[in-house]
């Protein structure tokens, strides 16, 4: 297997055990996260059964692709260690990344049309702009999100260095619609998740 | 030191590590530039036959093809692509390949290139149909496939496959998938026969078409990954297919495909900076009832598209040319024709060879490939085959 195929079997077994836990404390009514390693296993086994056309996690690549690394990250830490998820982020910065993103990345999917005559997702493929506004929003945001969040964006971009995706594009490295679905929820329905410990917005300085 | 006071300086540690990392990953942007075909970028005169075009249909192990693609060797020997099985989208559709030697007009073997099965091993997805093969040998003789999957849905499904064979088409190596959208990489395909670039890369015209339609300019590298791409619009409305004719190291055209019924004629974009941008130039006087066409740049510097030049129906294929990169059309041979309007000749592609032969291929009621090889002064000459 190449690398890619390897990640993308990762990020459906996240997939599919973060799935199998919610359904499990959904039926237990569980109020605290619980990590499981039990769950992973299970979600192994389910990912390599056998279906007409190729086994489950095959059929579930060919439905939705692979999650980005920031969230088969989340997924992962969601499924067996939730106590270390990030805190979630300000609702108004949350609002504010899924406005930007939609507007800039899907919108003009779904509409046909590039916002200012601008083509973002094509910054990802030489992505200097990005990696310029990354350092920014890193030095910005420092004191003001959880710094576990810059850990991952730290890991997203190993994990482009490294080309362990299909997709050379920076951007699918970071984020993906189920992401962005995420941080809706978490921007305007409910708290994304009442799992994680609140981190306090303001540490000891460095 | 705390736990607390060094995770912060761990995270900026590790953030400074992962942005270096990163800025070594970013391929270089180098210079961008069309490669100049065999003969130049200048016009040649060297005279070309008046013969009649030779005729050639591919055998058909199927009862349904479509979507053929060219590829010219070094040898000169030919390598021609297209899909076929019970009928489009079904589950035994894979692609063939044939070879055809074009100094004897004769056909050689064919076989089943690629099946949907090898393919979902390859890419480790779920594959339910697969079509639009291109075909394109590089400097070094490797022939290269694009083909198009689908895991669910229809084709507006599609997402891009590029696989390469050191042995004329008879083994494959694995296959890589090409990411170019950021929507679940929804629908794009490629259709049309790629240009290469001074720098090894490989420009591809590939298009969206799930909701609205646009073209889209790839640049990929040798090693498969996608290094760039590009929007085409040559107006509002919707374009598929576009068909990439480079006429400098910098200047290029592009014929799309209209699917605007409103519009219903062959757009154009232009670029002037190797593909970094394409400018809107409209649509042409060539009428396009939503069918693929095929655009090439010929020695002498004139432009040829095969079209279906019909308000509806495909029952037309006919050839147009341009002496003013574009500007004007005129039209020219026309290929096949039929009084049945449910008739089809479509989805042409054009190569020319180092020895100045033309060489078209179709999709015939699409039942079959017909291939056509003639020389440019048979445009010329008047009359219709």
């Amino acid at each position: 297997m190449t690398a890619p195929a390897i990640y993308g079997f990762v990020s459906q077994c996240a997939i599919i055990a973060a799935v199998l836990i919610v359904c499990r404390d959904l039926a237990t009514k569980a109020a605290t996260p619980r990590g499981s390693i039990v769950f992973f296993c299970v979600a192994i086994a389910v990912a390599l059964t056998p279906l007409p056309g190729g086994s489950v996690w095959e059929h579930l690549r060919g439905l939705w692709g692979d999650a980005s690394v920031v969230t088969t990250s989340l997924l992962l830490l969601y499924g067996l260690s939730p106590s270390r998820l990030p805190s979630r982020p300000p609702p108004t910065i949350a609002a504010l990344l899924v406005l930007a993103v939609f507007g800039a990345l899907y919108l003009p999917v779904l509409a046909g049309v590039d916002l200012f005559g601008i083509d973002v997702y094509s910054l990802g493929w030489r992505p200097w702009i990005m990696l310029g506004a990354i350092v920014a929003i890193c030095l910005v945001l420092w004191r003001r999100i959880d710094l576990r969040w810059m850990r991952l964006i730290a890991l997203a971009l190993l994990a482009y260095a490294a080309d362990i995706m299909e997709s050379a594009n920076l951007w699918d490295y970071l984020i993906d619609p189920g992401l962005v679905v995420g941080l809706a929820c978490v921007a305007f329905v409910t708290p994304w998740s009442q799992r994680g410990p609140e981190t306090p917005l303001k540490r000891a300085p460095i | 030191m705390t736990r607390s006071r060094r995770a912060p300086r761990l995270t900026a540690a590790l953030l400074i590590v992962a942005i270096a990392a990163a800025a070594w990953r970013v391929p270089s942007k180098g210079v961008v530039e069309f490669s100049a075909p065999p003969h130049g970028w200048g016009p040649t005169t060297a005279s070309s036959s008046t013969e009649p075009p030779t005729l050639i249909d591919l055998p058909m192990p199927t009862p349904s093809a479509h979507a053929s693609s060219i590829a010219i060797l070094g040898s000169g020997s030919l390598r021609i692509a297209w899909f076929g099985g019970a009928r489009e989208g079904s589950s035994d559709v894979a692609i063939w390949m044939a070879e055809v030697d074009p100094v004897s007009s004769t056909v050689g073997a064919h076989w089943p290139a690629l099946g949907r099965e090898t393919l979902a091993a390859s890419v480790h997805r779920v594959v339910r149909m697969v079509g639009n093969p291109v075909v394109w040998a590089d400097g070094d003789d490797r022939l290269n496939l694009w083909v198009v999957s689908v895991s669910y849905g229809g084709w507006s499904g599609s997402s891009v496959n590029w696989l390469q064979s050191g042995d004329g088409g008879r083994t494959w190596s694995g296959a890589r998938r090409l990411v170019m959208s950021p929507l679940f990489n929804l629908s794009t395909l490629v259709r049309s026969q790629p240009v290469a670039m001074t720098d090894g890369s490989v420009g591809l015209g590939a298009y969206h078409e799930f909701i609205h339609k646009w073209g889209l300019w790839v640049r990929v590298g040798v090693d498969g990954r996608v290094l760039d791409t590009r929007t085409m619009r040559p107006d509002t409305g919707n374009w598929l297919q576009p068909s990439i004719a480079p006429l400098s190291s910098a200047r290029a055209v592009a014929a799309l495909r209209c699917t605007t019924s409103s519009i219903g004629a062959v757009g154009l974009v232009r670029t002037a900076d190797g593909g970094e941008s394409w400018d809107s130039e409209g649509s042409t006087t060539i009428p396009n009832p939503n069918s693929g066409l095929a655009l090439i740049r010929l020695a002498d510097g004139s432009l040829l598209i095969a079209a279906n030049p019909l308000p509806t129906g495909r029952s037309t294929l006919q050839l147009f040319r341009s002496h003013d990169k574009g500007a004007t059309w005129a039209p020219s041979r026309v290929i096949d024709t039929s009084a049945n309007p449910a008739d089809e000749f479509s989805y042409p592609c054009l190569v020319e060879s180092r020895s100045g032969t033309i060489h078209l291929s179709y999709t015939r009621l699409r039942k079959g490939i017909r291939l056509l090889s003639f020389g440019r002064a048979w445009l010329d000459a008047e009359g219709t085959p």
